[in-house]
C-alpha cells in the first residue's frame, strides 16, 4: 500500500498510515479480550495442550500488535519482510536448539543419577547400569520424557 | 533536485521525505529485528531449561502472582493504545492529544515499574531468587547466572547431590526406580532436599499452597533456575520499559516546544514502534512465566 494515498486529505500527513480511532479501540478490546481468555484458561489445560493454547493467543495478540498498532499492515510491505525474516531465524533457533535438547536429554539423567551415587561412595561404573536400567524403563514406551522418535534413534547412541 | 526545494526537515541525501521517512522507519525495523533476536536468545534459553526441568517450571510459577501480571499485560496494552493514538494525534498535528497521549503512555509505564518493584520485593523478601543457595550470586551479577550459572553449580559435592535428587524425582514421578541407590530415598524424603542453609520461604497463596501438597516432591532440585530465567527476562524486559519511558519523555519535550506535526513526526512514530515491541515481549513473557504450567 503506497504512502502517499493520504495526503489527498487535509491535515493529513504526506507519509505513513493514520490508524483510524475505531479501530485503534477495537484491536485493543481484541488484546484485552485475549488476555482475559488466556488467563481464564491458565491451569485449566495442562501440560502440552495449554502451553500451545496460550502460546496461540500470545500469537495472535503480537500479530494484533504488529499489524495495527505498529501499522506493519499499511506500511512498505519490506518492513513486515524484515519482520517475518526475523522470525524465521528465531524458528530455526529454536528448532534446532530444541532438537539438540532433545536428542541428548535422556543421557543426562542417568549421568546426574551416577553423580548422586558417586557423592555417596558408590562405585563410578553405576553410570552405565543406571543408564540402562533408565532405558530399559523408558524405551520403548512414549513416556513424558521422550518422543518416540528419539526411543529409536538413542539405543544405537548408546551402545 | 535542488536544495531548497527540500522541506527544512528533510535531509539533504534523501531525495524527498517519503524518501527519509521510510528509510527511517527501515532503520527501526532492523533495529527492532536486533531486539528481537536479543530476547529469543533468552526465549531459547526457557525452552531447553523448560525441556530439562519441567518439574523446576511447574513448581516455580506458583511463586508468581498471576493477577499482578494480568495487571501489568493490561497496563502494558494500555499503554501501547495511548501510544498508537499519539502517533495518530501526532500525525494528524494534534498537539494537545499529542502530549496527552504520551503523558498517559509514561504513567502506564510507570505503573507497569511499580507493579514490578511490588514483584521484585516480594521475591527479595521470600528469597525467592536467582541462584539464592549462594553466597556470591547476589543481587548485582543475578542476570548473568541466570543463563550461565550452571558450570559453577557444580561446586560442591551437596549441589551435585542436589541435581542428581531431581532426576530421581523425575524417575519418580514416571514410576521409574533407577538403581538402589533411588530406592533408599523414597519420595517422601525428598521434601527437607539438601539444599542451602536457608533453603525457600515459601509465602504463596493458600490454593498454591494446595497445589504444591499434591506434588510427588515439594522443592525441586536447581528450583531457582525457574528464578534465574524470570528475572533476567523480566529484569531485561524492565529495562526497554525504563529506556522506553526516557525515549517517550524525550519526545515528550520536544511534542511540547511544538517539534513534530503531520509534515514530520517520525521520532513519534519510531518511539511508536519500540513502545509496541516492548508491549509485544511482555505478551509472551506473561503466559510463559506466569500461567502455563
Amino acid at each position: 500500500m503506497s504512502n502517499k494515498s493520504h495526503h489527498l486529505e487535509p491535515g493529513h500527513p504526506t507519509v505513513g498510515h493514520v490508524s483510524p480511532l475505531p479501530q485503534l479501540f477495537m484491536v485493543f478490546g481484541a488484546l484485552v479480550d485475549l488476555t482475559v481468555l488466556t488467563v481464564g484458561l491458565s491451569g485449566k489445560l495442562p501440560g502440552t495442550t495449554g502451553m500451545l493454547i496460550a502460546m496461540g493467543i500470545a500469537t495472535i495478540k503480537a500479530l494484533l500488535v504488529a499489524l495495527y498498532f505498529m501499522h506493519l499492515r499499511y506500511d512498505r510491505p519490506f518492513n513486515g519482510y524484515v519482520f517475518l525474516a526475523a522470525i524465521m531465524f528465531v524458528a530455526c533457533f529454536f528448532g534446532f536448539a530444541s532438537l539438540d535438547t532433545a536428542t541428548y536429554r535422556r543421557d543426562i539423567a542417568p549421568y546426574e543419577a551416577n553423580k548422586l551415587m558417586e557423592s555417596e561412595g558408590k562405585p563410578e561404573n553405576m553410570y552405565k547400569t543406571a543408564r540402562d536400567e533408565w532405558q530399559s524403563k523408558h524405551g520403548g514406551e512414549g513416556t513424558s520424557l521422550h518422543t518416540s522418535g528419539e526411543e529409536a534413534a538413542a539405543p544405537a547412541e548408546g551402545h | 533536485m535542488s536544495h531548497h526545494d527540500h522541506p527544512s526537515h528533510v535531509h539533504h541525501h534523501f531525495e524527498n521525505e517519503t524518501q527519509q521517512f521510510d528509510s527511517d522507519k527501515m532503520g527501526m525495523w532492523l533495529f527492532l529485528v536486533t531486539e528481537i533476536m536479543i530476547f529469543a536468545g533468552l526465549f531459547c534459553a526457557y525452552v531447553i531449561y523448560r525441556t530439562h526441568n519441567p518439574e523446576i517450571f511447574h513448581y516455580g510459577h506458583q511463586f508468581l502472582d498471576k493477577n499482578m501480571g494480568a495487571l501489568n499485560t493490561l497496563i502494558l496494552l494500555t499503554s501501547s493504545l495511548t501510544m498508537a493514538w499519539g502517533v495518530r494525534a501526532a500525525q494528524l498535528s494534534q498537539k494537545k492529544t499529542l502530549l496527552t497521549m504520551l503523558g498517559l503512555t509514561m504513567l502506564c509505564a510507570f505503573g507497569f515499574l511499580v507493579i514490578k518493584y511490588f514483584e521484585y520485593s516480594a521475591k527479595i523478601h521470600h528469597g525467592t531468587l536467582y541462584g539464592d543457595r549462594y553466597v556470591w550470586q547476589t543481587e548485582e551479577h543475578g542476570g548473568e547466572h541466570g543463563a550461565g550459572g550452571d558450570g559453577a553449580e557444580m561446586h560442591s559435592l551437596a549441589e551435585a547431590a542436589q541435581d542428581a535428587n531431581a532426576v530421581h524425582q523425575d524417575a519418580m514421578a514416571g514410576g521409574a526406580q533407577l538403581t538402589d541407590a533411588s530406592m533408599k530415598l523414597p519420595s517422601s524424603q525428598y521434601a527437607p532436599a539438601p539444599a542451602g542453609p536457608e533453603g525457600f520461604d515459601i509465602n504463596e497463596p493458600a490454593e498454591a499452597k494446595a497445589e504444591e501438597a499434591t506434588h510427588k516432591f515439594e522443592q525441586p532440585a536447581k528450583a531457582h533456575l525457574f528464578f534465574s530465567i524470570y528475572f533476567i527476562m523480566t529484569g531485561l524486559h524492565g529495562i526497554h520499559v525504563v529506556i522506553g519511558i526516557i525515549c517517550i519523555f524525550v519526545i515528550f519535550v520536544l511534542s511540547a516546544k511544538g517539534a513534530y506535526n503531520s509534515t514530520y513526526y517520525t521520532p513519534v512514530d519510531l518511539v511508536g514502534l519500540y513502545w509496541h515491541l516492548v508491549d509485544l515481549i511482555w505478551i509472551y513473557l506473561f503466559p510463559l512465566l506466569y500461567l502455563v504450567d
